[in-house]
């Protein structure tokens, strides 16, 4: 499979906490295509995060570790990669941009020396060679006086502007893949909107592909062309965007999407899930969902589904055996 | 832009910085009397033997005991006929080497060590800490005087058994502050875009805890000085005739009740001293601290 960037299989991780281990990702299963967008969503904790940071090997190595599964990009398993390997991988090949742009660039440094860091890294290129490549795309992500900014301090640029910086350090060298945790839910809509509009033109531009972690419907609908749909550590879903939003298999999916505000009709109140994202140690035998889902019989209490899969739609929800209840 | 041009410019960025030090120092008379002090000290330190009206070292026996104002001595003379205005203004140089070098050493020993313990954790950090904790758990002048006693005195040494004592401190506070950096966001984004672990210690968080080892050095000089006052006012440190504000107080104590001028002048140029040095770093903590700069 050659048009396949990444893929992970079966991925188990396993944290250490003063009460013993727990596990916030368990069996996680998908791949990403060339060029495409991949959305994972899931509500805070259900272990969206977790999953990204490990792609880069950036979880804690005293506190974390992974029992199971591999991870492979460009067809080369990297879970077992050294930290020099994994340099290599950081900011070249695979970048990340972070939620928090106001926390994420380095207070006693100008724009320009963060913006050089990875191309001093990555990149044989003169002085003059990276201040013009570092210019250029910061005037690709729309930011006006690049010039002057690059002599600027982080605390001189607003959030949307940080953000702009961030992205742009993430493009510097061109990576295969883009990880994006939630790159605009600090930031303010209108902000918000600007922001993922430049993201998919930018995608567009340098043919990347993209792994989009958001708890936010709306933006998987506007960026993503494939959704996961993660609940508690496990994949719950797999769709395609249109198939997910017309026709969800999983009651979890199914309350999520219920849960949007509409614009057509005003409802009094909005539609929530019931409870709350089980913690990773309370997590026992049977569906993970089980506790809060409408439908839920006396073997989703019993034993864990497996993935049932309809073409492309996969969905982890014993209502999908083929022979019914 | 041509090449005199960017000259010009960066003059410009120069002076300017200068002129906003000033600037922001003249908004506080505390700031700006630490700085003058401390302007005046750095002054005596290297002019002082030839600002000194006499040899601090010449002792005409004859002259002995002689009170502030009397026959040219201005603040007298003490028991040996020296002249203390020149004593003090020589002895200044002992006590800014060693606030200064005793700051430098410690606050390098201190960084190190805090770095260490903070960035990589596990046992490494457990030792050093529990070094640390047992070195503050005793008392700062009687370890130094341990340390002097088992080294032996003079310039050199006190400057070493201040080190040792004092670099705990540091240890302390830099620790903390890089155990809050560490977990910061944009330390994270820099592994992620590749950047290796030393290079994270040495490129991202040493610039980040520069403030706090600066104020804290400028804050823990004054405590060096009064230190080697003491050490050397009980008879350890710094020895006579060689000038210190310490050793004048030691030797001057015998008279206090007959000439009182003696003890008084070197004392109080230890506390303008330690004022001075303490106030100018007051200022500096505000100036510096983000938290209270408001932006």
């Amino acid at each position: 499979m050659t048009d396949v960037l990444l893929e992970i299989k079966n991925l188990g991780i396993e944290f250490k906490t003063g009460e013993g281990t727990v596990q916030p990702i368990r069996g996680v299963d998908f791949f990403l295509k060339k060029g495409e967008t991949l959305g994972v969503v899931g509500e805070s904790g259900s272990g969206k995060s977790v999953t990204s940071l490990t792609v880069l090997g950036l979880l804690p190595e005293k506190t974390s570790k992974i029992v199971s599964g591999s991870i492979h990009f460009e067809d080369e398993e990297i879970t077992h990669y050294s930290d020099r390997q994994y340099r290599k991988l950081r900011g070249n090949d695979i970048s990340m941009i972070f939620q928090e742009p106001m926390t994420s660039l380095n207070p006693v440094f100008t724009i320009g020396e963060q913006l050089s860091e990875p191309l001093k890294r990555h990149k044989k290129m003169s002085k003059k060679q990276r201040e013009k490549a570092i210019v250029d795309v910061l005037k690709q992500v729309g930011i006006p006086r690049a010039e002057q900014i690059i002599d600027e301090y982080p605390h001189q640029l607003s959030g949307g502007m940080r953000q702009r910086v961030m992205i742009s350090l993430a493009l510097l060298c061109e990576p295969k893949l883009l990880i994006c945790d939630e790159p605009t839910t600090a930031l303010d809509v209108t902000i918000q909107a600007q922001i993922l509009k430049l993201m998919k033109q930018v995608k567009q531009d340098k043919d990347m592909s993209m792994l989009f972690i958001t708890h936010d419907l709306g933006v998987v609908a506007e960026m993503c062309d494939r959704v996961v749909v993660m609940y508690a550590g496990e994949i719950v879903e797999v769709a395609e965007i249109n198939e997910l939003f017309d026709n969800p298999l999983h009651p979890y999916t199914k309350g999520l999407l219920a849960s949007l505000p509409t614009n057509n009709d005003r409802k009094s109140k909005l539609y929530s899930i019931k409870g709350q994202v089980p913690r990773p140690n309370e997590i026992g035998e049977g569906c993970a969902f089980a506790n809060r889902c409408p439908f839920a019989f006396d073997k989703c209490y019993a034993k864990t589904p497996p993935a049932f899969s309809e073409g492309d739609h996969l969905s982890k929800c014993w209502l999908q055996q083929p022979e019914g209840r | 832009m041509n090449a005199t041009e960017v000259m010009d410019d960066q003059i410009n960025k120069k002076t300017s910085k200068v002129k906003n030090f000033f600037r922001k120092l003249s908004r506080s008379w505390t700031g700006m009397l630490g700085f003058g002090i401390i302007v005046l000290l750095l002054f005596l330190s290297i002019f002082g033997e030839w600002i000194a009206p006499y040899d601090p070292m010449d002792a005409p026996l004859s002259k002995g005991l002689l009170p502030p104002m009397t026959d040219g001595h201005i603040l007298g003379t003490d028991q040996l006929g020296r002249d203390i205005l020149s004593r003090i203004i020589v002895g200044a140089r002992v006590s800014v080497i060693i606030g200064v070098a005793t700051a430098v050493l410690a606050g390098l020993i201190g960084t190190i060590v805090g770095v260490i313990a903070g960035y990589f954790r596990g046992w490494v950090d457990v030792v050093l800490m529990r070094i640390v904790d047992v070195t503050l758990s005793f008392p700062f002048i009687l370890l130094v005087l341990v340390i002097n006693a088992i080294i032996g005195t003079g310039l050199t040494n006190i400057i070493i058994s201040l080190a040792v004592a004092g670099w705990v401190i540091f240890a302390r506070v830099i620790r903390s502050e890089v155990l809050a950096l560490r977990e910061k966001e944009f330390i994270t984004a820099a592994i992620a875009t590749g950047v290796s672990k030393f290079e994270i210690l040495v490129r991202h968080i040493l610039p980040n805890i520069f403030t706090p080892i600066i104020i804290l050095a400028s804050l823990q000089i004054g405590t060096y000085i009064i230190a080697e006052a003491s050490v050397s006012f009980l008879g350890f440190g710094v020895q006579p005739p060689e000038p210190a504000w310490g050793n004048m107080l030691n030797e001057g104590k015998d008279y206090i009740f007959s000439s009182w001028w003696l003890i008084t002048f070197p004392g109080i140029a230890i506390i303008i001293t330690a004022l001075g040095v303490n106030f100018f770093g007051d200022w500096l903590r505000d100036t510096l601290d983000p938290d209270l700069k408001g932006e």
